[in-house]
């Protein structure tokens, strides 16, 4: 009996093998897919109206995909801990950017600051919001806590409106904003505001990286992130890790909504359209991946900006639609994204 | 007489509501060997859940003599139970490394750099693939990682569960020794449920009969592997 069971478990394990090998080679075509077709579009893009408006059409895709990527990395550490997608996440950065305006009104400090402190404070309300009206919830029972999480969207939303009302306002970007602050490449405008943003974004992943890969409580979130039942069995405290994902994920949310408030305003709805996009992006990336997440944000970036750059007829009012449908065409072709293992099988 | 390091006491255990351990009682002492022996649906995995309490359970269990039935799973494993699951339990998309940072994650003192070094010594290949994921490794190899994860919460028991399972008979000889030996030169207690009651005898002072939920014996492993039903069952003679 013992070699039967060994041959069937030796088995399993070189299906694994195959299984892993034919899913890398699969994740390899759809990314080559991919880029094939922004490369094609791009040619033509370049035919059709010249080098320098791509360039310029390219820096804004980039720079608003990283933003987007940084958004879906607030939608990513919660997933991977908890396999649930925080529908609140958008509302919590929304009030995560107010609470920088207001700070940044009542005590005069540079706007970096600002952030930070906004990101701090944000971290601390994800972490009570976990435990205050997460955690009570059966943590397999992902129905309660997406309803929970839906509730908190719209109550979110009706707190901001209440406490800063719906005029928009406009927020400091922390980097110089004048039409003179800019490098030029081949003609288009790289602002610094965008390169200084993009700046952050990497930084801001690197940190994440390292918090996740040196400290502590990083592994605890990967072990969970792999397999709860057995973090449980090494000691792990599943509700304290979980909770440190709400944290992270508050934080990040917060400074993606800082960097993204200076090009837009801010309003009690604003992070919805951004959100979209970061559902994109990480639908794209795969939910469960940080650097797909990132890679998600940039093409989902670069394809809007192309898409409503130049198919005639789709402007940039339209970006929204392209982000819709690419939701739905990686759901309905690669639902586990393309660097993703774990569909969204139950939202 | 000294307290056991480990007893259960009428230990029952539900699933979903039904019933699956009838009220058994178990002891460990400090160091020793104790195998659980039992057909396939007997509740040996049930027992060994019950003790880290990952099941629903009545009736007392007692480590080093306080209480933990009703603790949570992170404290039990704190306090210094490591089980290995059946099925090994090792975190697949983690490095061979961070398996095993992860099985001391919840120490605080600064030997766990020199108890990973160690690791790798006794399981040279483990250090060959310290960085591939635990999840590309041969069953042989999760299995030396499994328990060496286990043993960097330096435990005072060990629960192993069907550590021979799909593994060549080579490798169940050598895994087996290593065990013995963990046992030897660190003292740690080990329950041990095995299909395998040759092997696991060898390595163990005493042992259980679990059938259907209920214990129906409990001898010295000399006794067990003279008794009738046990070699009829287990040891195929
Ligand atoms: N997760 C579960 N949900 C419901 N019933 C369970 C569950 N796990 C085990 N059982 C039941 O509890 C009883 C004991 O199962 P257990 O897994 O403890 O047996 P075992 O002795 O470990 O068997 P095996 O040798 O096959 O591993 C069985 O009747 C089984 O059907
Ligand atoms: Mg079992």
């Amino acid at each position: 009996m013992g070699t039967v069971l060994s041959q069937a478990v030796s088995g399993g394990q070189a299906d694994l093998d195959v299984v892993a090998a034919r899913r890398r080679r699969a994740r390899l075509r759809a990314v080559l897919v991919v880029i094939v077709l922004l490369a094609a579009f791009s040619v033509w893009a370049v035919i059709d109206g010249g080098a320098q408006l791509y360039l310029q059409r390219f820096f804004d895709g980039i720079t608003n995909g990283l933003l987007y990527g940084l958004a879906a990395l607030s939608l990513v550490i919660v997933f991977k801990a908890t396999g649930i997608i925080n529908f609140a996440q958008g509302p919590m950065a929304m009030l995560g950017c107010y609470l920088a305006l207001t700070v940044l009104e009542m005590w005069p400090m540079p706007v970096l600051l600002a952030i930070v402190i906004a990101m701090v404070v944000s971290g601390l309300g994800g972490a009570v919001l976990e435990r205050v009206l997460i955690r009570p919830f059966d943590p397999d029972n992902h129905m309660a806590i997406i309803i929970v999480t839906l509730a908190l969207f719209l109550g979110f939303n009706a707190l901001a409106a209440l406490v800063w009302g719906f005029r928009p306002l406009s927020f400091p970007s922390p980097f110089p904003q004048g039409t003179a602050d800019a490098i030029e490449i081949a003609g288009a405008r790289l602002s610094y505001q965008a390169i200084g943003t993009a700046l952050l974004v990497v930084g801001a992943v690197v940190v994440l990286e390292l918090v996740l890969n040196r400290t502590r409580l990083g592994l605890s979130f990967r072990c969970v992130a792999n397999d709860v039942a057995n973090s449980r069995l090494l000691g792990i405290d599943i509700g304290r890790t979980v909770q440190f994902s709400w944290a992270l994920a508050a934080a990040v949310g917060t400074l993606g909504a800082c960097l993204i408030a200076p090009s837009t305003y801010v309003d009690p709805g604003f992070m919805n359209k951004i959100l979209v996009y970061a559902f994109a992006a990480a639908t794209l990336g795969g939910l469960d991946s940080i650097r797909g997440a990132l890679a998600g944000g940039l093409l989902t970036g670069l394809s809007v900006s192309l898409v409503t750059g130049y198919l005639p007829g789709v402007g940039s009012e339209l970006g929204l639609v392209v982000g819709f449908a690419m939701i739905i065409a990686v759901l309905q072709f690669k639902p586990a994204g393309l660097f993703g293992n774990r569909a969204m099988e139950r939202v | 007489m000294t307290e056991p390091l480990l007893r259960m006491s009428g230990v029952r255990a539900y699933y979903d509501g039904v019933e699956a351990l009838h009220g058994i009682d178990i002891t460990v002492d400090t160091g020793e060997v104790v195998v659980v022996l039992g057909a396939n649906g007997a509740g040996k995995t049930t027992t060994l859940r019950s003790i880290c309490q990952l099941t629903t359970t009545t009736g007392e269990i007692r480590f080093d003599g306080d209480l933990i039935s009703g603790a949570s799973t992170s404290s039990i494993v704190r306090r210094g139970i490591a089980m290995v699951p059946q099925g090994r339990g090792t975190l697949g998309d983690l490095s061979v490394e961070d398996n095993l940072l992860a099985g001391a994650v919840t120490r605080r003192d600064k030997g766990v750099a020199g108890d990973i070094a160690s690791w790798y010594e006794t399981f040279p290949r483990l250090a060959q693939r310290r960085h591939q994921t635990a999840g590309s490794l041969s069953g042989g190899e999760q299995q030396m990682l499994a328990i060496a994860r286990a043993l960097m919460l330096r435990p005072r028991l060990l629960l192993m569960d069907e550590p021979s399972l799909g593994l060549a008979p080579v490798i169940v000889r050598d895994l087996f020794d290593v065990l013995a030996r963990i046992n030897r030169e660190r003292g740690v207690a080990i329950v041990l449920v095995e299909q395998n009651a040759v092997l696991a005898l060898d390595i163990a002072q005493r042992g259980y009969v679990l059938e259907a939920g209920n214990l129906v014996l409990s001898a010295s492993a000399d006794q067990l592997r003279q008794d009738d039903a046990v070699r009829l069952a287990y040891l195929g003679n």
